[in-house]
C-alpha cells in the first residue's frame, strides 16, 4: 500500500490542474454566456474572417426547406 | 410557437415578412407584407446588403426566442456623439495591443441566431473592427475596434440600420454583477473539487483503509483535514458572513425573525469541522469532513443558480441606468456632471440628445420622445414653458432647459434610487425558508440540550459525540436549497416564456394576493386610440388625417395610424384650439376637426348623425366631427381597443376570489364602460385617478391588511407598482415601470399575466413540498442522532440523498410548460 503515498499526491495534483483550468475558463468569461455559442454552429456558410466574398451565395436557397 | 400570439391575430390574415407578427389589413399587399414601417425598412436593407437569405434561414432554423420586431427606440444622435467622445474611449473602454480598443454595448432588439449572425458580421463589413461578440441572453455586444480606422459611432450606425439601437454601458469593461457571479461559480467549482477528493479519501477510510497501518490511517485523515480547511474557510465563508450579519441584526432587534437560515447551517458546519479537526489531531474519534464539504458545495450550487436566475431579470434595470446621460451642457457651453446641477441652472440640450434633468423649457420648441417614461414611441411637440423629464429624448431642435431637479432627485432618478434601496434592504422581502430560520435554530439548540441531558444521565462519555452527530445531521442543507432551487428553476422557465421575475418574494406574495389593481390605458387597453366607426364621407377622413399629421394628440395618432404609409396632402394655416380641436386648410378646402359642438357651432345636425353620436358615446367611445364649408360633415368615433386576453384575465382573477379594481387616469365614465365590458362591477371602476391617487389607494388597501398586486404599464403607475406587494409591468410598458415592477412581461397580450398567477401557485406548491420533505428529513435525522444511530457514514449518505431529492423535486416541477395542455 506504500504506492498510495505517491499516487494520492499525484491524483491531487491532477485535480488541482483541473481546478486551475476551471478557474481560468470562468475568468475568461466562458461561462458568462452559454446560449449564444450554441447558435454559432448554425453559421456554416463561411468561415469568419477568412474571405470577404459577397454573402449572397445561392446554395442556401435549397437548404432552407 | 404560434400559440403565443394566436389571440392577437383576430382580424388579421398574413404574417409580417420580417417579424412574423400579424399584418394589419390596411397594410396588406401582394408579395411580402409588413406589420410596420420599421420591419419594412430592415427587410429592404437586409435585401440590399445581400444578407436576407442567410438571415431568414437562420431565423427559421433556430426557433425564435421571441418575436423579432425591430426595436422602436432609435439610436439617438446624442448616443453616437457620446460614443465618439474622447471621454468614452478613456473611461468605458480598454486599450488592447496594436491600437485597438474593447468595449461593451447594449444592443436592443436582438433575439435569435439570425441576429447573432448579422451582428457578428461587423468585422467583415466594417473595416477597423477586429472582433464582435454578441451575448444574446444579455443583449451585450463586445466589440474590438481601431479608433483610427473607424469610429464607434459608425459601428453603431451600421447596427442601427438593421434595427439594433445601441446603448453604451456605464460600467465599461467588467460588469460588477458578472464579477459576483464568476466569483461564486469559481467558489462552487473549487468546493466541488475539494468535496470530491475528500469523499474519495472518506470512501477509502470507510472501506477499511489503514485498519492495519496507523500511518496510512492518520495520513488519510490529515489529508482530509488539509483539503477541508479551504473547503470550509473559502467555500463556507458565504454562509458564515451571512449568519454573522443576521445574528447581529437579531440581537439588535431582539427578534428571532431576523435569524437567517445560514445560522443553523454555519453552526452545523463549524461544530462538525471543529470536532473533526480535534479528532484528526488527537487521532481518535469520528471525522465528518466529507459530509461538510459536500454540504457546502451543494449549497453553493443552489446559491449560484439563484443568482443566475435573478440576473436574467435584473439586467433590465442596469440597461435603464445605461440610458441616462451623465453629462450636461451649460448654456455657456461648458460640460458639467448632471448630478452637480442646481435648480435654476440653464442647460442646453441639442437635437438628438437625452435630456439629463427634470425642468421646464426656457426657450425653443422641439419634439420630445418620452418612451422611457410612458412606453409611447411617438414624440410630442413641447414649447417653452412645458416641463420635461430626465431620460426623455430631444429629437428635433435645440432646447434651453431651466433645471428643477437633477440626478437622484429627478423622477427617473427617484425611481432608480427606490429600486437600488430595496435591493439592499427590503422589509417587504421575506423568503419562505428564512422566516423559519430562527425557529429552526432554536429548535435544534433545544433538542441538543435535551440530548445532552439525556445522554449525560445514561452514558456521560458519549455526550459530545451525540451532540456533534445531531448538529451535523440536522444541518439544514436540503432546507436551505428548497426555496432557492424551486424559485430559480421556476423563474428560469418563466423567463423563457417572456415573464421576468425580479424579486423572489413574488411567488410568495402572489399566492396571498386578495386584491388586484389594474391600470386601464395601456394595460387592459392597447393605450392608443383607433378609429372604430364613422358616418359621412370617407374621403373626408383622409383630409382630416392630413391636417392632423404632425400633431401629437392621441386622436391625431389614430388618424395617422389609419393612413400609415399613404400619401397625404400638405396642410396649411393649421391652428390648434386646445380642448376643442384643430383648424386648417387642406387641398384648398377649409377644415375643422374636433369636438362636435365646436365644429358645428350653431348648425343643426340630422337625426341619423345625432343617433350615431349618442350611440357611440354611450359605449364609451370618443366622437370627433370633421366639418367645413366645402365638405360633407363627417362624424368619427374612436376608442382605445381592449387588449387580447383582458377579459379572460379579469374573469380568472374574479373566479379565484380576488377583487379586481380598475383604476385609471381617464374619466369615470369611460373607465366604468370598459370595466363593465370586462365584467367588473361599477363600484370597482375608479376613474380620474392621478398617479398620487393610485398610490394613495394602494397605501390605504395595504394598511387595511390587503395583499395587493398592481398591473400597470406607464410611469404613472410606477409609484403604485413599487408600493404594491407585487408589481407587474405588462408587455409594451415603459422602461421606468419595468424597473419599478417586480415582474415584467415581454409577451404580447395579457395571457402571460394570467399564466404567472396560475404557475406561481404551482411553484409555491413545489416549495412547500421541498420544505415539508426537508423538515421531515431533519426530524428523522435528529431522532436517529438522539438514539445514537448517526455515524459519519450515515451522514455521508443521508445528507446528499436528501439534497438530491430536493433538487429532483425542483427540476421536475411542472411549471411554465411551453406547450400548454389547456383548451
Amino acid at each position: 500500500m506504500n504506492i498510495l503515498y505517491f499516487l494520492v499526491p499525484m491524483a491531487l495534483l491532477l485535480a488541482a490542474a483541473g481546478v486551475a483550468g476551471f478557474i481560468w475558463s470562468v475568468r475568461s468569461g466562458q461561462f458568462d454566456d452559454v446560449e449564444t455559442p450554441a447558435m454559432r454552429v448554425l453559421f456554416d456558410e463561411e468561415l469568419r474572417g477568412e474571405d470577404k466574398r459577397p454573402s449572397s451565395s445561392n446554395t442556401d436557397i435549397g437548404d432552407s426547406h | 410557437m404560434k400559440d403565443d400570439h394566436h389571440i392577437s391575430t383576430e382580424g388579421f390574415q398574413k404574417a409580417c415578412a420580417h417579424c412574423d407578427l400579424p399584418v394589419p389589413k390596411r397594410l396588406l399587399r401582394n408579395g411580402p407584407s409588413f406589420c410596420c414601417s420599421g420591419c419594412e425598412t430592415v427587410f429592404q436593407i437586409l435585401q440590399q446588403s445581400g444578407f436576407d437569405q442567410t438571415y431568414y434561414r437562420l431565423r427559421d432554423a433556430s426557433g425564435k426566442r421571441s418575436l423579432s420586431k425591430p426595436a422602436v427606440v432609435k439610436t439617438g444622435v446624442g448616443v453616437l456623439d457620446e460614443l465618439d467622445s474622447a471621454g468614452f474611449l478613456e473611461s468605458h473602454s480598454t486599450r488592447l495591443d496594436g491600437g485597438t480598443y474593447r468595449t461593451h454595448l447594449y444592443l436592443d432588439g436582438v433575439h435569435c441566431a439570425a441576429c447573432v449572425w448579422l451582428v457578428e458580421r461587423i468585422p467583415e463589413e466594417v473595416t477597423g473592427v477586429s472582433r464582435a461578440n454578441l451575448n444574446l441572453p444579455r443583449a451585450r455586444l463586445t466589440v474590438e475596434w481601431n479608433p483610427e480606422l473607424v469610429s464607434l459611432g459608425e459601428i453603431a450606425s451600421w447596427l442601427a440600420r438593421f434595427g439594433y439601437p445601441v446603448q453604451p454601458r456605464i460600467d465599461g469593461e467588467e460588469a460588477p454583477e458578472s464579477r459576483e457571479e464568476r466569483r461564486l461559480l469559481i467558489k462552487m467549482g473549487v468546493s466541488w473539487a475539494l468535496a470530491g477528493n475528500i469523499m474519495l479519501l472518506a470512501l477509502a477510510l470507510y472501506s477499511g483503509l489503514g485498519a492495519d497501518s496507523p500511518n496510512l490511517y492518520n495520513g488519510a485523515r490529515s489529508l482530509s483535514l488539509f483539503l477541508a480547511i479551504p473547503a470550509v474557510l473559502y467555500g463556507g465563508s458565504v454562509f458564515f458572513r451571512k449568519a454573522w450579519h443576521s445574528l447581529r441584526l437579531s440581537v439588535k432587534k431582539r427578534s428571532l425573525e431576523h435569524l437567517h437560515m445560514d445560522t443553523p447551517i454555519s453552526l452545523g458546519i463549524l461544530v462538525g469541522f471543529s470536532a473533526s479537526v480535534w479528532a484528526t489531531i488527537s487521532g481518535a474519534g469520528d471525522i465528518w469532513f466529507d459530509s461538510i464539504a459536500v454540504l457546502i458545495a451543494a449549497l453553493l450550487s443552489a446559491r449560484w443558480l439563484q443568482l443566475r436566475a435573478r440576473r436574467m431579470a435584473g439586467d433590465s434595470t442596469e440597461q435603464l441606468l445605461a440610458l441616462l446621460p451623465t453629462l450636461a451642457r451649460l448654456k455657456s457651453g461648458r460640460s458639467v456632471r448632471a448630478d452637480d446641477l442646481m435648480a435654476g441652472d440653464l442647460i442646453e440640450v441639442r437635437a438628438g440628445e437625452l435630456i439629463p434633468v427634470d425642468g421646464t423649457i426656457e426657450a425653443g420648441s422641439s419634439l420630445v420622445n418620452s418612451a422611457i417614461l410612458t412606453g409611447e414611441s411617438s414624440a410630442v411637440r413641447l414649447n417653452s414653458g412645458d416641463s420635461v423629464n430626465a431620460g426623455t429624448t430631444n429629437e428635433t431642435s435645440s432646447l434651453i432647459v431651466c433645471v428643477e431637479a437633477s440626478g437622484p432627485r429627478t423622477r427617473i432618478g427617484q425611481l432608480l434610487t427606490w429600486v437600488s434601496d430595496s435591493d439592499n434592504e427590503s422589509p417587504r422581502i421575506l423568503y419562505l425558508a428564512d422566516r423559519i430560520g430562527g425557529y429552526f435554530t432554536v429548535a435544534v439548540l433545544t433538542i441538543s440540550a435535551f440530548t445532552a441531558i439525556f445522554w449525560y444521565l445514561i452514558a456521560p462519555d458519549v455526550v459530545a459525540t451525540r451532540i456533534i452527530a445531531l448538529l451535523v445531521i440536522t444541518c439544514p442543507c436540503a432546507l436551505g436549497m428548497a426555496t432557492p432551487l424551486a424559485l430559480a428553476v421556476g423563474s428560469g422557465r418563466a423567463a423563457r416564456r417572456g415573464i421576468f421575475v425580479k424579486s423572489e418574494s413574488v411567488v410568495d406574495w402572489l399566492n396571498r394576493v386578495d386584491t388586484v389593481i389594474v391600470d386601464k390605458t395601456g394595460t387592459l387597453t392597447q393605450g392608443t386610440m383607433a378609429i372604430e366607426n364613422w358616418i359621412g364621407d370617407a374621403s373626408v377622413l383622409k383630409l382630416a388625417a392630413s391636417i392632423e399629421s404632425g400633431i401629437t394628440h392621441p386622436i391625431a395618432r389614430a388618424f395617422e395610424v389609419q393612413f400609415d404609409g399613404e400619401k397625404l396632402f400638405d396642410p396649411s394655416e393649421v391652428t390648434t384650439h386646445p380642448g376643442k380641436g384643430i383648424k386648417g386648410v387642406v387641398n384648398g378646402m377649409e377644415l375643422a376637426v374636433g369636438v362636435p359642438e365646436w365644429v358645428m357651432g350653431d348648425n343643426k345636425i340630422s337625426e341619423s348623425y345625432r343617433f350615431f353620436a349618442e350611440n357611440e358615446r354611450n359605449s364609451g367611445k370618443t366622437v370627433v366631427a370633421i366639418g367645413g364649408n366645402q365638405i360633407q360633415l363627417t362624424l368619427v368615433s374612436l376608442s382605445d381597443p381592449i387588449r387580447a386576453g383582458a377579459g379572460a384575465l379579469v374573469y380568472e382573477l374574479t373566479q379565484s376570489g380576488k377583487s379586481v379594481i380598475l383604476c385609471s387616469g381617464d374619466n369615470d365614465f369611460t373607465t366604468t364602460i370598459i370595466g363593465l365590458r370586462l365584467g367588473l362591477s361599477p363600484g370597482n371602476c375608479r376613474g380620474d385617478h392621478s398617479p398620487e391617487d393610485k398610490l394613495a389607494l394602494m397605501h390605504s388597501l395595504i394598511e387595511s391588511g390587503h395583499i395587493v398586486a398592481m398591473i400597470g404599464d406607464g410611469v404613472n403607475d410606477a409609484a403604485a407598482l413599487r408600493a404594491a406587494h407585487v408589481g407587474i409591468a405588462v408587455e409594451g410598458a415603459s422602461a421606468a415601470s419595468r424597473v419599478a415592477a417586480d415582474v415584467f412581461v415581454t409577451r404580447p397580450g395579457l395571457e402571460a399575466v394570467a399564466e404567472l398567477l396560475r404557475e406561481s401557485r404551482i411553484i409555491l406548491h413545489v416549495i412547500n413540498r421541498n420544505l415539508g420533505f426537508s423538515l421531515l428529513y431533519n426530524l428523522g435525522g435528529g431522532v436517529a442522532a438522539i438514539l445514537g444511530l448517526v455515524t459519519p457514514i450515515f451522514a455521508a449518505v443521508a445528507m446528499p440523498v436528501s439534497s438530491f431529492i430536493v433538487i429532483l423535486s425542483s427540476i421536475g416541477q411542472r411549471t411554465f410548460r411551453t406547450k400548454r395542455q389547456t383548451q
